[in-house]
């Protein structure tokens, strides 16, 4: 019986054949999974979107996974590359698109229960959503997943002179942008 | 270490107690660095409050459940790709014979149709007047059954009064211009030659 604490037997036990292994892998991380894609698309529905393409991702990949990093630096890694990507291609079909693209309606149910912090996720992501891709991913690192630039340089492959300045430019974005919200 | 570094690492409880009191020392006697504190902090509070948010019961039960139906279907479908796959393939391949089978038997057909409508004369000419080298051409094969075709079509009586060394067919010569090809004693023989055969 595997460790569900130890990463490392959860993976070889999957590996071996025990899917249970895999379902708990996706209970452990699916929240941060979840939120780190919903501030990078803005939405619920986009980042359940992303939220399944990781999985899959994580489901073929995991056998090539090296261990040359703790496994949810790895996951975190496939979610914001597939954020990523998802948000461009978002992009592009808008440009082409006639039609006025706009996220799907919320959701039937409350994601989120708790209403004081629903407000405010709502202020959030209004202001995250107008940062540039760059200046919004370094800034979200930096200040809801505490990485240093160093660790974000690892992730992003992004120099950290480039960090930083992205950093500086978001920053002060963002504070101008709290000005309408006081 | 510049201020915003300053501002995260005392905010997010970075800071030893010895750099947290000088950086409190700091903010007394700088009014625009606590500016820009009180700034960095307001922000700093809305991610604080939105930084766990934990989800509804109801989507976080079904993430897994809706993880395995879309890896169902992936699979699903990659099979159903390869079994199409597989028949267009068969299909491309059964067409590309059918069409090669076709066009070979067409072949066959149009060379019999080319030589049925020649003259005993144009036959002969294909190979003089064009000066094909049909070696180069052709292989064996295709040149034995030009051949037979050419001995099949042309008139025997033809091919005999050619074989025989009496007689010379012209390709369309105008035998008053004999002097302009032949030297003088070569045309009295032909002349005479000409005056003991059936031609003249």
């Amino acid at each position: 019986m595997p460790d569900l604490n130890n990463d490392s037997e959860l993976i070889k036990d999957f590996l071996s054949g025990n899917e249970s292994s895999f379902n708990r892998i996706v209970l452990k991380y699916q929240e941060k999974i979840y939120w780190h894609a919903r501030r990078m698309t803005g939405n619920h529905f986009d980042a359940d979107e992303v939220l399944q393409e990781v999985l899959l991702v994580m489901y073929k990949k995991l056998a090539a996974f090296g261990h040359k990093s703790s496994l949810y630096t790895w996951i975190y890694t496939i979610t914001n590359t597939r954020s990523i990507n998802f948000l461009k291609k978002k992009n592009i079909i808008h440009m082409f698109s006639l039609d006025d693209i706009r996220s799907k309606p919320d959701e039937k149910i409350n994601i989120i229960v708790d209403l004081d912090k629903k407000e405010k996720l709502k202020t959030v992501e209004r202001i995250l959503q107008k940062l540039p891709i760059k200046q919004r991913e370094i800034f979200i690192m930096r200040n809801y997943n505490e990485l240093s630039y160093e660790e974000a340089s690892e992730i992003t492959g992004i120099s950290i002179g480039a960090l930083k300045a992205n950093y500086f430019h978001a920053l002060n974005k963002v504070k101008e942008l709290m000005k309408d919200y006081e | 270490m510049n201020d915003e570094e300053k501002f995260f690492r005392f905010l997010n409880n970075k800071m030893s107690n010895q750099e947290k009191n000088n950086f409190k020392k700091e903010l007394i006697a700088s009014e625009k660095l606590l500016e820009e504190f009180n700034s960095y902090k307001k922000i700093f509070g809305y991610i604080n409050e939105t930084k766990t948010i934990s989800l509804h019961p109801a989507y976080s039960e079904n993430i897994i459940p809706a993880f395995r139906k879309r890896l169902n279907k992936k699979n699903k479908q990659r099979l159903y790709f390869k079994f199409a796959y597989g028949i267009v393939l068969i299909i491309v391949s059964l067409t590309g014979y059918l069409l090669l089978d076709q066009n070979k038997n067409n072949y066959a057909d149009t060379i019999e149709q080319i030589y049925s409508n020649l003259t005993n004369q144009e036959l002969d000419n294909l190979y003089t007047d064009y000066d094909i080298d049909l070696e180069k051409i052709f292989d064996d094969t295709m040149l034995n059954n030009i051949d037979s075709m050419y001995m099949e079509k042309v008139d025997q009586n033809y091919i005999e009064s050619y074989s025989s060394s009496d007689v010379i067919p012209f390709n369309n010569l105008d035998i008053n211009e004999l002097q302009k090809y032949m030297e003088q004693d070569q045309m009295e023989l032909v002349y005479s030659e000409l005056l003991n055969k059936k031609i003249l």
